[in-house]
Parts: structure tokens; sequence; C-alpha cells
């Protein structure tokens, strides 16, 4: 993706917002939007050695999100395999911010696959 | 065919070789040993893995051959006790072939080992294994340019798909034919061929020398030996190096050697890849934020936490069920057997206390399964890279935060994977602090006892442990390191291995290796000591009042010490048993209780405080190792004295942790 401050604006902004609404809820779901949020806030740095500095803190903290929504999917199955049916609760944020994580993710992966191709060609010519 | 020919032929058929494998730390080795030979030795994506050599066997074209994985080195100049194991095996043992296994993403790391063991004059093959991860990444390498300069066969190799493995095997087949090796003479510059030349002419007039090596003094390995590593390890007599030193000027022939040395890998692997391939990866671009001296620890946090919340999460609707599953077993039991005693035995003894622990199988598995997906992967080596920086201000170093998280599993293969540690000072203080990682046996009581009192901050509690856990090993390691005297600064070098997604088998094995043990001991010692509760606390008054019981009498002796805690004799008798194997406290406390494991956790509610059973968490968290550490300690410091300092050590600092976490938590739960 082109707009990597905007990016990491939105899932740095996201974060915050969903840890402190999952407070009352989940001590694991704080943590983890804490450390997503710390994640894209050092992305807005520069660091001009590495030119996909930003695209790694992107890439990292659109990783765990996904990983969240993997964990609350398990959750839930387990859950329902225990027969708890009553026992079931969604966290919807979670599940928000997983499939942004889906498509920020893989957005910026086709990006850096365009990037290496054009190094790729680049080489060979 | 006459009769001698064909005894000839049958003993030439028969005869058994043996080849060893060799190369730089997680390079594949053991994936080419369990390739060759058909075995499941676990095979980590981290170095250090293999600390002592494994043996197996394989059979090629009605020919035996034996195969020896030796643990990762970079050099043969050994100084940690796993390099000294390579080593020894090479120069004395009888190898008629050697294995080097290089990785194809570093070829050059590997050429200097190869270098060395052609010095020697062994038999050598060279295999670069994991090429299909380098054709991945657009890396081509033609073996040639290497095979011809050195005269070795040179296969490339992947030991996940099995490519080159027939070739492998044909080379070494070939090999083993040769009678006589052509050893490619290595053209040295003049000044280090005059040094060799003058250095194997005096050898010779040392007696002691030449027997001591007499398979290396025909070749110039010694001589390259002393050249490069200096005379340490070789134990030559003081008026022979005199004479070495009056002619020649050792450390700029040092110098000028090593630098044609390096000039010449350099030029031979640069010759051998036709294409370098991209520059960067995935790999890269997630070591950028994984490796950050801040994020990076937030992110090993992280992932911890999220080991244990699924463990919890995932583990707890199957835990149920086998709960179920062994209460119908008790009730069913209860039916059919009609004699009190056995009735009692059965169901309040054996179901009870064996079932008590084994309802915890899927926390286990589930456990080991996360941790496995975090080596396997090849984030722990990023952690232990990590945790030096902070490990250094505690006098350890990151290749000693691997063997506490091998604790996490079983405190034995931590306390012995201390073996590549070659600082002794560092080695031995570690060795008596291990035994505060807190290994899977003590799992069962934590969850039991996490389960009865915070089930709702299980996974934050759990964390709790493990970290405290971390920090009480890296504590005890700077104070115990204060009285032990020898001290040598060996700097931490580590290869972050490439992230690699676990296959399931290797993580089936992972799991099955580390998990089984659990299922052995529930039906050996935990079994056997779940017998013994139960014989202790029928007796003398068969069964009518358990209070006046012989257990009762063993908990009792230690309640002055343990009352103000909340521990009544109860308590204490499981953790007397737990001495010999963790899990025991939780089958003492099914049987003791003598309650059905279904509400042992209403009834350890009753018995207990939330603050007193945190500090009993803790407690076991830190005291005594179980017998099996205990003989590994004393195996690893050849005696029985650090054993014994360790048995009383653990428990001191377990009972001030304990009498801390009550005082702490007495405040806040």
């Amino acid at each position: 993706m082109k707009h990597k401050n905007l990016t990491l604006s939105l899932i740095a902004i996201l974060s915050i917002i969903f840890m402190l609404l999952n407070i009352q809820k989940n001590f694991f779901y704080v943590f983890s939007f804490f450390v997503i949020f710390l994640i894209s806030i050092y992305g807005f740095s520069n660091d001009n050695r590495i030119w996909y500095h930003k695209s790694a803190h992107i890439i990292v903290s659109s990783f765990i999100g996904l990983f969240l929504l993997a964990y609350e999917i398990l959750d839930i199955l387990f859950t329902m395999l225990a027969g708890e049916f009553s026992e079931i609760n969604l966290n919807i944020y979670v599940i928000i911010f997983g499939i942004l994580s889906i498509t920020i993710f893989f957005l910026e992966l086709r990006y850096l696959r365009k990037k290496r191709n054009e190094a790729l060609n680049k080489e060979e010519r | 065919m006459s009769k001698d020919t064909l005894k000839d032929n049958v003993e030439t058929v028969d005869k058994e070789a043996e080849i060893s494998i060799i190369g730089n730390p997680n390079v594949g080795k053991t994936s080419l040993f369990n390739l060759l030979t058909g075995t499941k030795q676990y095979v980590a994506n981290w170095p250090g893995v293999t600390v002592e050599k494994k043996i197996g066997s394989f059979k090629y074209k009605g020919k035996t051959f034996k195969l020896v994985d030796l643990p990762g080195v970079y050099t043969l100049s050994a100084k940690s006790e796993d390099e000294r194991v390579a080593k020894d095996y090479l120069i004395s043992n009888t190898s008629e072939i050697v294995i080097v296994v290089a990785d194809a993403l570093n070829l050059e790391s590997s050429m200097f080992l190869l270098f060395q063991l052609i010095e020697i004059g062994v038999k050598t093959i060279l295999v670069i294994n994991s090429v299909d991860e380098a054709r991945d990444k657009g890396r081509i390498i033609d073996p040639s340019p290497i095979s011809k300069t050195l005269n070795i066969p040179v296969i490339l190799t992947s030991a996940k798909t099995g490519e080159g493995k027939e070739e492998l095997l044909e080379e070494a087949y070939k090999l083993s034919k040769e009678k006589n090796l052509t050893k490619k003479k290595i053209m040295y510059p003049e000044e280090i061929e005059n040094f060799i030349n003058f250095f194997q002419d005096k050898v010779s007039k040392y007696p002691k020398i030449s027997s001591k090596y007499q398979n290396y003094i025909d070749s110039s390995w010694l001589s390259i030996y002393f050249l490069e590593f200096g005379s340490e390890d070789l134990e030559l007599p003081k008026d022979f190096l005199t004479e070495l030193k009056e002619n020649f000027d050792i450390e700029e022939l040092k110098n000028k050697y090593l630098n044609w040395k390096f000039n010449f890998i350099s030029y031979l692997v640069s010759s051998s890849i036709i294409k370098e391939g991209i520059d960067w990866s995935l790999r890269d671009i997630l070591d950028h934020v994984f490796t950050h001296k801040i994020l990076g620890i937030l992110i090993y946090v992280f992932a911890l936490f999220a080991v244990f919340s699924l463990t919890f999460s995932l583990a707890q609707p199957l835990s149920d069920l086998l709960d179920s599953a062994f209460t119908f077993l008790g009730n069913s039991i209860s039916e059919f057997v009609t004699i009190p005693w056995l009735e009692s035995l059965l169901v309040d003894g054996v179901i009870a206390g064996v079932g008590g622990v084994l309802v915890f199988i899927p926390q286990i598995f589930i456990l080991f399964f996360f941790l496995g997906f975090l080596e396997e992967s090849g984030y722990l080596p990023r952690a232990a890279f990590l945790v030096d920086r902070i490990a250094r201000n505690f006098g350890l170093s990151g290749r000693s935060f691997m063997s506490i998280i091998l604790g996490f599993g079983c405190n034995v293969p931590a306390i012995i994977s201390t073996k590549t540690i070659a600082n002794k000072k560092e080695r031995l203080a570690l060795i008596l602090s291990l035994p505060f990682a807190s290994c899977s046996a003590r799992l069962p009581v934590y969850i039991l006892l996490i389960s009865a009192f915070f089930s709702t901050h299980a996974a934050t509690i759990m964390l709790l442990v493990y970290l405290s856990s971390i920090a009480l090993v890296l504590i005890s390691s700077k104070f115990l390191q204060r009285f032990i005297t020898q001290s040598e600064d060996i700097p931490f070098i580590i290869e972050l291995p490439r992230f690699r997604m676990p296959t399931l088998k290797n993580l089936s094995i992972y799991t099955w290796n580390r998990g089984k043990h659990f299922l052995q001991k529930a039906g050996g010692i935990i079994l056997i000591a779940t017998v013994l509760i139960w014989l202790l606390s029928f007796f003398p008054n068969f069964g009518t009042d358990i209070n006046s019981s012989f257990a009762a009498s063993i908990g009792r002796v230690f309640e002055p010490l343990t009352n103000h805690l909340g521990w009544d004799w109860r308590i204490n008798t499981g953790l007397i048993f737990g001495v010999a194997a963790k899990e025991i406290v939780v089958s003492s406390y099914a049987t003791i209780f003598n309650v059905g494991e279904g509400s042992l956790t209403y009834a350890l509610q009753n018995a207990l405080t939330p603050a007193s059973a945190l500090a009993l968490i803790f407690f076991v968290m830190a005291y005594i190792p179980c017998f099996a550490t205990l003989a590994t300690i004393k195996a690893e410091t050849n005696g029985w004295r650090w054993a014994i300092f360790s048995f009383i050590y653990t428990t001191v600092v377990a009972y001030l942790i304990a009498n801390l976490v009550f005082f702490v938590g007495g405040i806040f739960l």
C-alpha cells in the first residue's frame, strides 16, 4: 500500500480504542492491542537504512491482528465443542480488527511482492 | 568362485562403514540423519539441538553404514562441551567418511569447517542442504567448482523433500569402497608451506607427539591447527614450541594463513553461486520488528501470553470431557466392587489420584504443541538474541536462555543442554538455577489451583508464573556466580535461523516426545505414589478418620512452618510426595481430600484462601527438583555435592518466595 502513514494511523487508532473497550473483558486482548498499538507507533519513525521499515511494522501489527481473529474463532469452536453454547461470547472488536488486519496484511504483501518483482526484473536486465 | 574369494566378498559386503555427520549448528544435520536412517530424532529450528552424538544405521546395496550425528560446530577448535564432543570424536575415532552439511543460503560459514576436515585428510563429502529454500529465493548453486578444486564429492540436497538422497548414498557407497584416499594437496602460500615442512620435520623427532597424533603426522593438519588455534589443546613440549618461535613469527604467519584462507573460501563460494537471488524476504521484514530491542521483548511476552491463553481456552472443554469419563469410571467401579477397602483403593486412590492428573493431558499436549510451533518456526533464537542483553546483566548469555526455554518442558534436557555453554562459571550457576524453570510436570498443579481460584484471569496468572520463573533463574544465577570463582567471558554468537512454517509431522514428534513422559509417569511413578498415599491415608484406622492417618502425621510435622501460609497437613503431604515428581502433588490432593476429582476444586477452595493458593503455586514453581533432575545435576557436576546443595537451596528459596507472595497477595487478594 502506498499510504503507509495513513495505514499505520488506522491501526494505531483502532488498536488503542479496542484496547480500552476490552479492559473489562479480557486482559489478553488488552495486552495484544497494546502491543499492536506500539508496533504501529514505532512504524511512524523513519529508518533510512531499511526501505521496508514502515511495511514491516504494518505487516507485523496486522499479523498479530490476524492471529487474534484466529484465536477468537478457535475459542468459540472449542466452547461449542464442549456444548457450552450459553458461554459463547463473541468479541466483535476482535472480529472487526481481524478482518481489517487480513485486508491490510495481504494488500501490503502484494505491494512488497510487486516491489520484489520489479527488483528481480531490474537484476535480470 | 573359490571358497576364499567368496569369503572375501562376503566380508566386504558385510563390513560396516562408519559415517559422521558434522556441520554448523542448525544446517539440517539431524534432518539428514533422520532422512538416511529413517529415525525420528527431534529436529528443531534453532541451534544446539544435538549436544551429544546420536548413532543410527542404514543399509545401501547390501552394505551396512553406521551413522553418527555430531553436535553443530563452527570449527574444530572446540571450547564448549558440545564442540569438544565433535572434535574428540573426529580426531580419536575411526569414522571412514565424514559428511559436512552446509546451508545453501549460508555456504561460506560451513567452508571453514570443511577445510579443516580436508586438512585432516579424511574422506569427506560436502552436502549443500536446503537447496529447495535457496531455489525459492532465486539462488542457484553449481557444486562443480568446489568439487573439482577440493577433490571431494559435493551433493545438493533437501532433507525436507528428500532431494539428493540417492546421490548421497551412492557417493558414500563409492567412497567406502575406495581403499586409498587421494588427498588433494592444498597449495598454501610459500611461507606457510615452509612452516608446515619445518613443523613436520621437527615433530617427528618428538616421539610423545608422534604417538599421540600418529594418524595426522603425515598430513599437514597438526601444523595448520597449531597455526590457527595455538598450542592450548595440543599439549606440545616447551622446547618444541621454543624452537618454532625462534624460527618463525607465529602471529604474523597466523594472520597470513587466515587471510589466505578467507580469500580462498570467498573465491570458491562465489564461483559456485551462479545466481545470488533476492536480498530481502518476509524473514527480513519480520526480523526487523521481532528483533527490535523494545518491541521484540513485548512480542515475546505476547507470544507466551498467546500460548497460555490458547492452552486454557482450547484444553478446558477436552479436560472436562476426560473429567466426566473418570467420574463415570469411578461410579461404575463403585457399583461392581463390593469390598470396601478395594473400592476405596480403586476409586479414591487410583482413579481419583491418577485420573486427577490425567485430566490435564489436553493442557500438556496443547501447551507443547504451541511451544513447539514457536521453536519450529525459528522464533525462539530471536527471543534468545533479544534476551541476551538482559541476561548479560545476570552473568548469563542468550545461549542460557535457550536452556531456560528447554526447561519449560523438562529440567533434565535443559541441564544437559548447558554443555553448549563454554564459560564454566556461567554453566554451573545455570545448572543450579535451572530447577526454577517451570517444567511441565508442575503444570497440573498450576492449572488445578488457577482454575480453582483465578479462573477469570487464568492465562494472566500463568504468564506471571512463567515470567517469574525466568526472572528467578536469572536472579539465582547472578547470586550463585558471586560464589563461583572460575571466569572467562565468551561472547554469545547465534545465527538466526530462517523463519519456517513448521510441518505438522515435526510438530507432532515434538509434542509427542515431550508429552509422552507425562503419560509414562502416570502409569509408573504417579500410580505407585498414589497407592502409597492411599495406604498412608487409609491406615492405621482403615479409612475411618483420615485426620489421624499416617499421611496426616507426616504432613503435621511441617505445619509449624506452613500454618501461617494457610497450608494444613493435607497441603504439606502432597508437597512432600511431589518431590518424586511434581504431578504427584495433584494426585495426592485428589486422594487425600477424598472427594472425587469432580469436586477437588471446591475442596481446595474451602481449604485455602486465594493468597495461600498463590503462595502454593509459587512454592511449587521453585521447590526441590524431582529425582531425575537431581540425578542429572549429579551427573553434570560430577558428584553429589551440588545435587545436595540444589535440594536445600531450592527449598529455602521456594519457602522465602511463598512467604513473599503470601504477604503481597494478602494485600491485593
